[in-house]
């Protein structure tokens, strides 16, 4: 109930802003609204599966050059744009899910921070796709090249994503995204096939970041390397820890924060980075379901007039596991005891 | 408790982000179905009344600049380089021209041209600037120029070389005014490197536009007076190592070596090449411009000394209009200026002596343009003018590092090239109708034959 | 292609997979025991460097930079370890994402510091300048850095296998509750073994420092060179790393000069492909 009303006061607030606010803002809110996207994809898998990942930049960027390549150097329409930048990021999300999908927690984090360097080690070194000058005068279609218009388009397309993700994610492969970050040997004991759980929303995940890839060819005009860079990465990891992992609104909220940082923020403050890093190690350490995570919890105590705390706020991060303070993993398999272990 | 502590400082820290990024500057203006950017000329409504540089006794409305430069992330050095030469020319002139004081705004694109244009946009839209000067990147360059052309806002592109922005790929209103084009001073020492008797070269470059765009005017050149490119050697920006292209060398016992590299390459490169015992050898080295840059050589020891490069500045350059910016900007800064600075501090000339000329009237873009395109310039680097295609004719020098009387090490000319445009010698239509240099295309062989 | 570049490429490459040795070692200590991908250190690495830079600077001692360097280090460990993934301990992504937070932190307050032009370390004579091998001039420094190299691996292995010290850690490995309700401290252990991976990071650095230069974006670059090196040889294995950096540091140095345009490849290609097929590296075992 309180997320509905949040959410419909958020996409209220959405639509009022260029009404307020000048260009400048609004265009850089657009910018806000594509990260926003670009974030939720990625808790879509590491929130809600555990599966985080550090390649993101690269399928993000596979979308922003497939629409770049047909509009700067084969010269096609707004269909042909469209069908090459879905194309990219599918075939890309789906030849990554498949090398990723048997790996879980840190291995996974290490397979996708390879292949966003592979995706960016080969549009850096590509003279088809301008090399690291990369392609410009990607012009946005006609009907939304204003940039109000362009706005509008981007709030919508972010809703709407929005809304798909909440369905995923109450949807049976969401359920079983949430198991595969309980506990995986419950689940394969259950008779599930984890890599194909894991390949499903890889590709499901990719699609939206491709999505926001695509926006931002269009938003910039241009694209270049940078965009499939490990910093891409990394910084769509960092909106999703401080804005909360595992709520798909903590993201957007960490999309924005993070792009006011650096865009507004870094006139003010020349060591606005450290800032950044020691904000995120404190988020870490302290608030580990981020804004919205502490948000709740203030909320949460709030509401209770005295009284107990409620049942300890589970860290969305990391699978359950015994509180003991140096958690063991043994090297046997699947001997899996009463206590859920990780194999 | 300890917890709660802590998550309220953090919800703090974070309020503080949020207040100052929502505390930005934002004019309240009503949406209006108009376009922005459909190639309206003019900006953003209002006029910005701020507050005048302190100190200068002008007394005309400030004119606003913005100045884009990459201050933080690897380039760092450089882009602090250019702030300071740009500065410098203000501090030293009353911070003003035509009787209005010049107001900069910098902004720091980190190296990114997404940041980057964020920051151009904020300098059009939000403050109201009347010209960009920068970057320092040629793909930030690209980005912001599109954008800039759009917003009929007139850009100085001063270091940025990328060939096909004042060639094959010109944006209106982009001119290089202090500037130059990669293959600019490569062109002369091509033939250069033949009339001292080499006769095969191996080239070792960067492998990336600028790179390739320099090797490209070498190879050209020298090919064309008769010479052989027995092998041309391909780093990675960011070569850790040089050592696998010391060893292929060696195997190819040329005459000489022409290498071109940036940043932290360059300094490993003249690293190993010394290491390597390729010094001391028969093999001769001859650089580009950033091989042997200034910025770099401060960091180089024993090892740069007596090494020859092409530049179109020199610090050591013996003439007045060099060495009094040379002075100024080392007893400001403590350093001898690099190209960066010069190049810098060259386009606040330029874009002081054109005010002077329109009295000032910065709003009248046409009007601007026009006395750039037609100002003649003595710089840090020698006499400037721009060419029909936005690009300086300059001066290039072969220089070679000597140490000075405080133990410093800077370039000294040996030889100048006086009035080399970017063409070279050559056609300028005949040289637009080839394609640009790339890692293809190194212009091997005679022209005029394409390809 | 002939016979004298198929050997001073072959000792390029010894010679880089020597650097690439010192650090890995470090890191997949780190992990063996701890289970911790310490991403900060290709940062501990920079700062080391420049620690060594400042103080021979200062000093005009090189060997005084050669101690202060790693020590410094150790120091950052120490703290990093005791205030911030002490807190956190046991949850493998937390721990992660907080290396990364503090890289970007010491990364950037090395660009305050030290500035973003690139350095290099000052080597004293004796170490400069080339050695004649007969079939071509290799610099002496990096000849110097292979014989440190086996020498610090040889006295890494002897810890590791026949110090007690290293058995705590080996049986730490193994099986984590089991030492500590053998009423082994495994709190200091866990702090030890960090430590001296960022002292390992931190020489690695000012080693680093004399043979490639400090700049910033070199702290990532080595980062992902040692990520390579650990994942190929198998993550918490000490003959891994070696067997890891001779594999990276020839895959390089070949591969930069027989396929330039593959340069990326040749490093992440491998490392991919061992993640998909054997995740636990050649000798990493589980």
């Amino acid at each position: 109930m309180i997320r509905l009303t949040v959410l419909a006061a958020a996409i209220g607030i959405g639509i009022a802003v260029p009404y307020v606010l000048g260009a400048y803002m609004v265009s850089v809110l657009t910018l806000g609204l594509i990260y926003a996207l670009y974030a939720m994809s990625i808790d879509l898998m590491g929130g809600y599966g555990g599966l985080i990942t550090l390649g993101q930049g690269g399928i993000l960027a596979a979308g922003s050059y497939g629409v770049g390549y047909v509009a700067s150097r084969a010269a096609g329409g707004t269909g042909r744009q469209l069908l090459y930048g879905l194309l990219a990021t599918l075939i890309l999300s789906a030849v990554f899910g498949v090398m990723a999908m048997r790996t879980s927690q840190v291995y996974f984090l290490m397979v996708t921070l390879a292949q966003g360097m592979i995706v960016w080690g080969f549009v850096t070194r590509s003279t088809a796709l301008g090399a690291e000058n990369g392609l410009r005068g990607i012009a946005r279609p006609a009907a939304f090249s204003a940039y109000w218009k362009y706005y509008y388009l981007c709030l919508a397309i972010v809703a709407v994503s929005g809304l798909l993700m909440g369905v995923i994610t109450r949807s049976p492969l969401g359920l079983s995204l949430r198991a595969l970050k309980d506990s995986e040997t419950r689940l394969r004991m259950l008779g599930y096939n984890l890599a194909l759980t894991k390949f499903y929303v890889f590709v499901l995940s990719g699609f939206f970041a491709g999505v926001a890839g695509m926006l931002l060819a269009y938003y910039t005009n241009f694209v270049s390397p940078a965009n499939a860079a490990f910093a891409t990465s990394g910084r769509g990891v960092l909106m999703v820890i401080l804005g909360g992992v595992g709520t798909l609104f903590g993201p957007v909220i960490g999309a924005f924060l993070i792009m006011l940082a650096e865009n507004i923020l870094s006139a003010y403050l020349a060591r606005w980075t450290t800032v950044l890093g020691l904000v995120f190690v404190l988020t870490i350490m302290f608030a580990p379901g981020g804004l919205v995570g502490a948000g709740r919890r203030v909320w949460r105590r709030m509401r209770r007039t005295g009284g107990s705390p409620g049942p300890t706020q589970t860290d969305p991060l990391e699978q359950t596991r015994p509180p003991a303070p140096s958690a063991a993993e043994t090297s046997a398999g699947l001997s899996g005891g009463p206590t859920s272990k990780q194999t | 408790m300890t917890r709660r502590i802590w998550s309220s400082v953090l919800a703090l820290t974070l309020l503080a982000l949020l207040a100052v990024g929502c505390g930005a500057p934002g004019g309240d203006e009503e949406v209006s179905g108009e376009e922005v950017g459909a190639g309206a000329t003019g900006e953003a409504s209002q006029p910005a009344t701020s507050g005048s540089e302190g100190g200068s006794t002008a007394t005309g409305d400030p004119i606003k600049i913005g100045f884009i430069a990459s201050t933080t992330g690897t380039a760092a050095a450089s882009g602090q380089d250019m702030v300071r030469g740009w500065d410098l020319y203000w501090e030293l002139n009353g911070g003003a021209a035509a009787n209005r004081p010049i107001e900069t705004l910098h902004e720091d694109d980190a190296g990114d041209p997404q940041i980057g244009l964020n920051k151009a946009r904020r300098l059009v839209e939000n403050e109201n600037v009347q010209l960009v000067v920068g970057p320092l990147f040629a793909n930030v360059g690209y980005a912001i120029a599109e954008y800039l052309g759009e917003q009929g806002v007139p850009n100085f592109q001063q270091v940025s070389s990328a060939d096909d922005l004042t060639q094959r790929q010109r944006i209106d209103g982009v001119l290089r005014v202090g500037g130059w084009t990669s293959s600019q001073t490569t062109h002369p020492l091509g033939q250069w490197a033949y009339d001292q008797g080499h006769r095969r070269i191996v080239t070792i470059c960067s492998d990336y536009a600028f790179g390739q765009e320099s090797c490209g005017g070498f190879v050209n050149t020298f090919t064309d007076a008769g010479g052989e490119i027995i092998e041309q050697l391909w780093n990675p920006l960011g070569t850790q190592d040089f050592g696998t292209y010391m060893a292929q060398i060696q195997s190819a016992n040329p005459d000489a070596v022409f290498s071109i590299q940036v940043g932290g390459d360059s300094v490993r490169f003249v690293e190993s090449w010394n290491s390597f015992g390729l010094k001391d050898s028969d093999i001769a080295l001859i650089g580009g411009e950033t091989l042997l840059d200034q910025s770099l050589l401060r960091n180089m020891g024993d090892e740069a000394e007596g090494l020859i490069s092409v530049g179109k500045y020199a610090e050591g350059r013996d003439e007045p209009a060099t060495q009094e910016f040379v002075e100024a900007f080392d007893e400001a800064y403590g350093e001898l200026p690099s190209y960066y600075a010069a190049t810098s501090y060259s386009a606040a000339q330029w874009t002081a002596q054109a005010l002077e000329e329109i009295d000032g009237d910065i709003d009248d873009t046409e009007a601007l343009l026009e006395a750039v395109r037609s100002a003649q310039i003595e710089t840090p680097g020698g006499p400037m003018q721009l060419d029909d295609y936005d690009n300086p004719v300059q001066n290039v020098y072969i220089r070679e590092v000597q140490r000075r009387d405080d133990d410093r090490l800077w370039n000294v000319p040996t030889e100048t090239f006086d009035n080399v445009s970017q063409f070279w010698e050559y056609d300028p239509q005949e040289f637009l109708d080839h394609p640009v240099y790339s890692r293809d295309y190194q212009g091997n062989g005679v022209w005029p034959d394409p390809q | 292609m002939t016979v004298q570049f198929l050997l001073v490429q072959t000792l390029n490459a010894l010679s880089f997979a020597a650097l690439l040795f010192f650090l890995a070692s470090g890191f997949t200590l780190i992990f063996g025991l701890m289970r911790i991908v310490n991403l900060a250190h290709g940062a501990f690495y920079l700062v080391g460097g420049y620690v060594a830079l400042t103080t021979i600077a200062a000093t005009g001692n090189f060997w005084l930079g050669l101690l202060a360097a790693p020590l410094a280090v150790a120091i950052a460990g120490l703290l990093t370890e005791r205030v911030l993934l002490r807190r956190i301990r046991g949850q493998e992504l937390p721990e992660v994402l907080l290396t990364v937070g503090v890289a970007f932190i010491f990364a950037d307050m090395a660009l305050e510091i030290w500035g973003g032009d690139p350095r290099s370390i000052e080597l004293p004579a004796f170490l400069q300048g080339g050695m004649d091998l007969g079939f071509a001039t290799f610099p002496r420094y990096r000849v110097l850095v292979m014989v440190a190299a086996i020498a610090v691996g040889v006295m890494l292995f002897v810890l590791h296998s026949r110090t007690r010290y290293g058995a705590i850690v080996r049986a730490g490995v193994d099986d984590r509750e089991m030492i500590a309700a053998l009423g082994v401290n495994i709190d200091r252990v866990f702090a030890g073994v960090f430590v001296f991976g960022s002292l390992l990071a931190g020489l690695a650095g000012v080693i680093g420092g004399g043979m490639l230069s400090l700049l910033p974006g070199a702290d990532t670059e080595i980062l992902l060179y040692s990520l390579a090196v650990v994942i190929i040889g198998g993550l918490g294995s000490l003959p891994g790393a070696v067997i890891g950096s001779l594999i990276v540091g020839f895959a390089d140095a070949f591969g930069r000069a027989l396929a330039p345009e593959l340069s990326y490849f040749t490093l992440f290609a491998p490392m991919a492909l061992i993640l998909v097929l054997r995740p636990h590296g050649l000798l990493g075992g589980r």
